[in-house]
């Protein structure tokens, strides 16, 4: 392709075509200033902060601006300047900016832009109309004072998150960001993704925990991935002093593209369940604190006793600690009495060799079978509704309420699931998302499909732990191990652990299941611990440890260990 | 609320691929308070697939559209520079005297509301008004209470 | 076929009807009858004569045009002439000038003496809602034309030929416009007219739509056979009712004849035409917020490039064009490029309709060749100043136009002349003030248009005109200090320099002009609290 020559700033450049000025400054180290521009959103010309000088004398904003053959600009020429500070002072004047009173001060990017350009006072009068503040929501705030309007949040929520929440209403100088029909957030459509909260340039849309707590600057950010379930969102986390102070969705994770859902972003910021610290042993109906080398002691003791030693592992542990779990047993107990926390159809597993979850986003049909993606897989939920607003058709298959079915095409009962093979038939590109529990007479009726298909495993390892031989419980044992991460054992599994005389928990809180152990080891949460998932597609990323452990506290993967240790 | 009228209007909009614009134009003339009510948007959003978000957005844009419940009667005047220069001032001012009314209000009866409106290209007539479809060309204040009462009901 | 003695030509347009068109007709429907004159006067509709008073009759053979203020003096009317053949002298068009103009000529020919009717040719003429009338005054010559005998090549030549050059505003050249339409390769492509009309003072769109819709309609047709389109949408604003129902007459008679919808005059061109309405927004008169519009969204402007004629309505190539633009092709067609560029001066070509109103004697829409001075246009077409008062300023092209003061109102009104004085033409309207009218409170209320109209997407307009509007609030009530002034004109000058559309630079030309020219009444307004219409109130 014919190569594009321009001057910025009196510096030649070469570039290819298809940019935009900004885009072309910001990779030769120019900084150009924006607002309502944000790299992964398309730029929409608003606040015109970014103008730069052409040589006609025009002011063109750089993040529309496409870069074409033989074009000059200025990029800090007085006339910017002095526009540019017009226009913060504008932006200063519409609400409320008085910072030192906001949440967001510090990590402000009006802010920000008001230190650069030396805006130390209001240049016209301060609006003085208080608009209300919206403190509806469990997670988010709403501050319309603060507001720019700059409409990032509208196009994350809406362009990246598929939700369509945001939107602008009125018009002019009475515009005002509103979700739904002005409701409160919290009565509103929000999904609680927290998109909006993520890119808003100043304090207006604020993670309510995550405020009043210091510059993001000042805070350790570790790149990682979501254990929430099976999808494997990136995640950037923000932490101070060991603290979790926030999770952003990482932009650059080829997953979810900076995209997470309540779950993901939320859920381990609100942690209440309580941990176990020490390694506690029963005994005569007392429970004791004791030392991890005598915990590890009585537990391989315990094992090798056995006569037929089990071993039950939790799909969120990392594939290292799975693999070591498996040679617990194969070598060091000789046992093949293993399984996993949770059990799927390995022909729904089986079906699914190929599928990916950018399919969801080019497929012209969706089908949800079984499934109800949006509180337990929730970026899958937006993939599915950005597809339909792209234009293609959903099908529901359920018995039962399913929250995407606002979008549906047609939904089918499940005894007319058979429907969909005649439905499909004319369709180009298909995506079956399924539950990987469906019975076998479903899965008569799939094959018949030609589609790409998606199981939704449950957690975040759980195709890690099929792909190990892990799948479902064991039949008998009379000692059991259990590696429980932060699984408090359902009824089942209890249910299955009638016959175990002595049962070894390894866990990350108090829950039902250690209450019926006999003895509790502590471990490490996945926000302390570092390896690998393998997500529902089968690509398996990296998770490194947010924060330490507490003292005295070890991964699954080294307490593993210690038992091969002990056994020798 | 007239469920059934709006049902019908919005199966045509399917049919026809009408404008959504004009759709909510002719809901609006069906409401009796010449207004799109929350309900009634949430109804074309379901039916439509369009985001409740967007519809609103789009509502509140235009200046013809109204999503609070107006008066049986609407009042507009001509607020733009050409007719400003004539009558604008003392028509506003007589219209809020004889009905306790300013821009944007409705009557406490609920007969009357009181709006501005851009220019109606009639401006060589100035000035100019608006009583629901009805133009008033060249008014003034002295007319206003005549054309005023022939709306107001007995 | 009926013979017909005389034909009485009856304005219905939006105006006419206000004034009681209707009771007229139907008044003279009775007397013809009463006097038994009913198989030799036909009565027909037409659009308005852009005459600001009562209700026109315009009879033929003559060309006589009377007024009609009251329907008691038809029986009088209809007995005098129809009956006896002595026209009315009393009832006959007359100009409320200070010295009464003595009628020789009919008067037909008195106010169209000045006036080149091209865009008009049949505004008041013909009845709009019947499409024979249109086919009988050579209408859709044109478009048989083209489908017949020309290429879509040689549509677009011809019209660059021309010289036409777009009449909603900015003048960019029609020709160029359509052939940018026609070279670019994604499909489908869409035809728009933009009869959005918002521009305060501006109604001579809707003159041609109320009078001659089939022109707009057959113009379409033309564009989209020549850059390939099958789909044309006409935009035209929600408050337009009577422009909208002529529209969907004319389109739908135009269908049942065929001149609309596949295989138009037998050849394998298919187009389609149909009315959108708009719901009250100025900025829709922008034309990528029209396609935003016309999408079913808020009608906020798009960023340009890309430009509608290669990404527009739907991200498809689009060619948008004002109603008078379009009214223009089937004579340029009929006539040929060469006759067209004889009209006007050099760089603009043809004849433009002006909307004269304001302080003048004469208002109405007028249709003159380009190169008319604002002298000739105020003082001999609108007959002077109201109340024989000195002029103080011309606004030039609506709201968002340029003020001209009476030291340039022998600068010819075209697009080159006007650009030197640092003016546009815009729409084509004349406000005329006269020197009693107060400037700031002038800008007050275009300050006030657009904040009302501001779409509030870029800062600077949203934002800049509230703190534009505080600061004249403060001038009024001398609450300011004169180098404020200073900074309303960079706040003025940043507007116009960074807003994203049309609108918020207009507004900003607005301070900046006011400031340019009637600084001093800035000034008083502010030292002594004078305001020369005494009504900036302040004691
Ligand atoms: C704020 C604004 C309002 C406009 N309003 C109109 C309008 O009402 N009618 C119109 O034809 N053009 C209007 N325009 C100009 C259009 O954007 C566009 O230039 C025009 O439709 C092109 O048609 P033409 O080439 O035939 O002139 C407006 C432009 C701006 C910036
Ligand atoms: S809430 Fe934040 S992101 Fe959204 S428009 Fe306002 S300032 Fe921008
Ligand atoms: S979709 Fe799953 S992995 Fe992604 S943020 Fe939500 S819970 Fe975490
Ligand atoms: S200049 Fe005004 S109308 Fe135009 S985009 Fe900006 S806010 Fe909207
Ligand atoms: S950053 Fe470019 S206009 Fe806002
Ligand atoms: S300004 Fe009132 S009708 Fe044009």
């Amino acid at each position: 392709m014919e190569k594009l020559f321009l001057k910025i700033n009196g510096n030649e450049i070469e570039v290819e075509p298809g940019l935009t000025v900004l885009q072309v400054a910001k990779s030769f180290g120019i900084d150009i200033p924006t607002l309502c521009h944000h790299d992964q959103l398309s730029p929409i010309g608003a606040c015109r902060l970014c103008v730069v000088e052409t040589k006609q004398g025009t002011l063109q904003p750089a993040c529309t601006l496409p870069a074409t053959q033989g074009l000059e600009v200025e990029t800090e020429s007085p006339r910017v300047v002095e526009a540019r500070k017009f226009i913060l002072n504008l932006l200063f004047a519409e609400r409320n900016h008085y910072c030192m009173f906001c949440e967001a001060s510090g990590d402000c990017e009006l802010q920000n832009m008001g230190y650069r350009y030396g805006i130390d006072h209001f240049a016209f009068s301060p609006y003085q109309t208080k608009f209300p503040t919206d403190f509806s929501h469990k997670y988010i705030l709403l501050e319309h004072n603060r507001c720019i309007l700059c409409r990032r949040c509208i196009r994350a929520c809406s362009d990246l998150a598929g939700h369509y929440v945001l939107g602008m209403v009125n018009r002019g100088a009475h515009t005002m960001l509103s979700p739904d029909m002005e409701s409160p957030l919290k009565a509103s459509s929000c999904v609680s993704c927290g998109a909006c909260a993520q890119v808003c340039p100043t304090g207006s849309l604020a993670d309510k925990i995550g405020a009043f707590r210091g510059k993001a600057d000042e805070m350790t950010k570790t790149k990682s991935v979501c254990a929430n379930c099976s999808v494997g969102c990136g995640i950037l986390a923000f932490t101070k002093a060991n603290h979790l102070i926030k999770i952003w969705g990482e932009w650059e994770s080829p997953v979810n593209h900076g995209i997470l859902c309540e779950l993901g972003r939320f859920s381990p910021l609100n942690e209440k369940r309580k941990r176990v610290l020490q390694p506690i042993i029963r005994q005569e109906g007392r429970r004791e604190v004791i030392s991890y080398q005598d915990a590890i002691k009585k537990a391989t003791q315990k094992l090798k006793e056995a006569k037929n030693p089990g071993g039950i592992i939790s799909p969120k542990t990392t594939n290292e600690a799975l693999e070591a779990f498996n040679i617990l047993f194969s070598t060091s107990l000789q046992s093949k009495n293993t399984g996993l926390m949770e059990s799927y159809n390995e022909k729904a597993v089986k079906l699914s060799a190929d599928g990916c979850l950018e399919d969801i986003l080019i497929a012209n049909a969706v089908v949800l079978y079984k499934v109800d993606p949006s509180t337990s897989h929730g970026v899958v939920a937006s993939w599915v509704k950005k597809a339909v607003t792209k234009g293609a058709y959903l099908y529901i298959v359920t018995d039962e309420e399913n929250s995407l079915s606002f979008y549906a095409t047609e939904t089918f009962k499940t005894s007319e699931a058979d429907k969909l093979v005649n439905t499909l038939e004319n369709s180009k590109k298909v995506v079956v998302i399924l539950n990987p529990q469906v019975e076998s007479a479903d899965l008569e009726i799939l094959k018949k499909v030609k589609a790409v298909f998606l199981p939704l495993y449950k957690s975040a390892n759980s195709l890690g732990a099929i792909k190990k031989g892990l799948n479902g419980f064991f039949e008998k044992s009379d000692v059991a191990l259990i590696v429980a991460s932060d699984f408090s054992g359902d009824g089942n599994l209890l249910a299955s652990l009638q016959d175990v005389s002595y049962l070894i928990v390894i866990s990350n809180f108090v829950s039902p299941l250690t209450e019926r152990a006999n003895l509790i080891i502590p471990s490490a949460t996945w926000l302390e611990t570092s390896g690998t998932f393998t997500n529902l597609e089968g690509k398996t990323q990296d998770v490194s440890s947010i924060m330490e452990a507490p003292e005295g506290v070890k991964t699954d993967k080294a307490i593993i260990e210690d038992f091969m240790k002990a056994l020798g | 609320m007239k469920n059934e009228e709006v049902g019908q209007l919005i199966k045509e909009y399917k049919e026809t691929g009408e404008p959504l614009l004009t759709l909510l134009h002719k809901i609006q003339n069906l409401i009796p308070h010449n207004h799109l009510p929350a309900e009634v948007l949430k109804k074309v959003s379901r039916e439509l697939k369009i985001p409740v978000s967007s519809l609103y957005s789009t509502a509140s844009f235009y200046s013809m559209f109204s999503l609070k419940p107006r008066g049986k009667h609407i009042i507009r005047v001509c607020s733009s520079p050409p007719c400003k220069l004539e009558e604008y001032d003392s028509l506003i001012e007589a219209i809020g005297e004889k009905l306790n009314l300013s821009i944007g209000e409705t009557t406490c009866d609920g007969q009357f509301t009181l709006e501005e409106q851009s220019c109606l290209g009639l401006c060589s007539l100035a000035s100019v008004m608006m009583v629901d479809n009805d133009i008033y060309k060249n008014v003034t204040v002295t007319q206003l209470p005549e054309i005023l009462d022939t709306y107001v009901e007995e | 076929m009926k013979i017909y003695r005389l034909h009485v030509l009856l304005s219905t347009d939006s105006r006419s009807i206000l004034r009681g068109a209707l009771e007229v007709e139907t008044k003279l429907k009775e007397e013809i009858i009463k006097k038994g004159l009913e198989n030799e006067v036909q009565i027909l509709r037409t659009g308005g004569w852009g005459i600001e008073e009562g209700v026109q009759l315009t009879v033929y053979p003559g060309g006589l045009i009377y007024v009609i203020n009251n329907v008691e003096d038809i029986p009088y009317l209809v007995e005098e002439h129809f009956l006896k053949g002595r026209p009315v002298k009393k009832l006959m068009y007359e100009i409320d000038a200070p010295a009464k103009v003595e009628m020789t000529a009919p008067i037909e020919e008195e106010i169209m003496k000045k006036q080149t009717r091209i865009i008009l040719r049949n505004v008041g003429l013909i009845n709009p809602e019947d499409i024979k009338e249109y086919i009988a005054h050579d209408g859709y010559q044109a478009l048989a034309q083209v489908l017949s005998t020309m290429t879509p090549e040689q549509v677009i030549s011809e019209i660059k030929a021309s010289e036409l050059s777009g009449r909603g505003g900015a003048g960019f050249p029609t020709g160029f416009k359509w052939e940018l339409t026609a070279k670019a390769p994604a499909k489908p492509k869409y035809i728009i007219c933009n009869a959005d009309e918002g521009e305060p003072g501006t109604f001579k769109d809707r003159v041609i739509m109320e009078g001659d819709p089939h022109s707009i309609i057959e113009s379409m047709a033309i564009a989209a056979y020549a850059v390939g389109a099958n789909k044309g949408f006409i935009y035209v604003r929600g408050e337009y009712d009577l422009s909208i129902d002529r529209l969907n007459i004319a389109i739908k008679q135009s269908k049942e004849i065929g001149l609309l919808g596949n295989n138009i005059l037998g050849t394998n061109f298919d187009f389609d035409v149909e009315v959108r309405i708009g719901a009250g927004s100025y900025v829709c008169g922008e034309e990528t917020a029209l396609m935003e519009s016309l999408e079913g969204k808020r009608g906020e402007p798009r960023s340009k490039p890309p430009y509608p004629s290669t990404e527009g309505l739907w991200a498809k190539p689009t060619v948008i064009n004002n109603v008078e633009t379009l009214a223009n092709i089937p004579l340029i067609i009929l006539k040929g490029a060469e006759w067209y560029k004889g009209l006007g001066v050099e760089g603009s070509r043809g004849t433009k309709v002006f909307t004269l109103f304001g302080d003048v004697n004469a208002k109405g829409v007028i249709e003159v060749p380009f190169g008319f001075t604002l002298k000739e246009l105020i003082y001999e077409i609108g007959y002077g100043i109201k109340g024989g008062k000195n002029l103080k300023l011309v606004q030039l092209g609506g709201s968002s136009g340029s003020f001209i003061t009476p030291e340039h109102l022998d600068v010819p009104i075209d697009w080159n002349s006007v650009r030197k004085i640092g003016a546009g033409q815009g729409s084509g309207a004349i406000l005329v003030l006269d020197e009693t009218r107060c400037v700031i409170d002038f800008l007050k209320n275009l300050l006030a248009f657009f904040n009302h109209e501001s779409c509030g997407k870029c800062v600077p307009c949203r934002v800049g005109l509230p703190k534009a509007l505080d600061l004249l609030n403060r001038v009024t009530s001398g609450n300011v200090e004169i180098d404020e002034l200073g900074f309303m004109e960079e706040l003025a000058n940043v507007m116009k320099n960074t807003s994203f559309c049309g609108l918020g630079q207009a507004a900003a030309n607005q301070i900046l002009e006011s400031l340019k020219y009637f600084k001093s009444e800035f000034i008083n307004h502010i030292e002594t609290g004078y305001c020369p219409a005494n009504k900036c109130g302040r004691l």
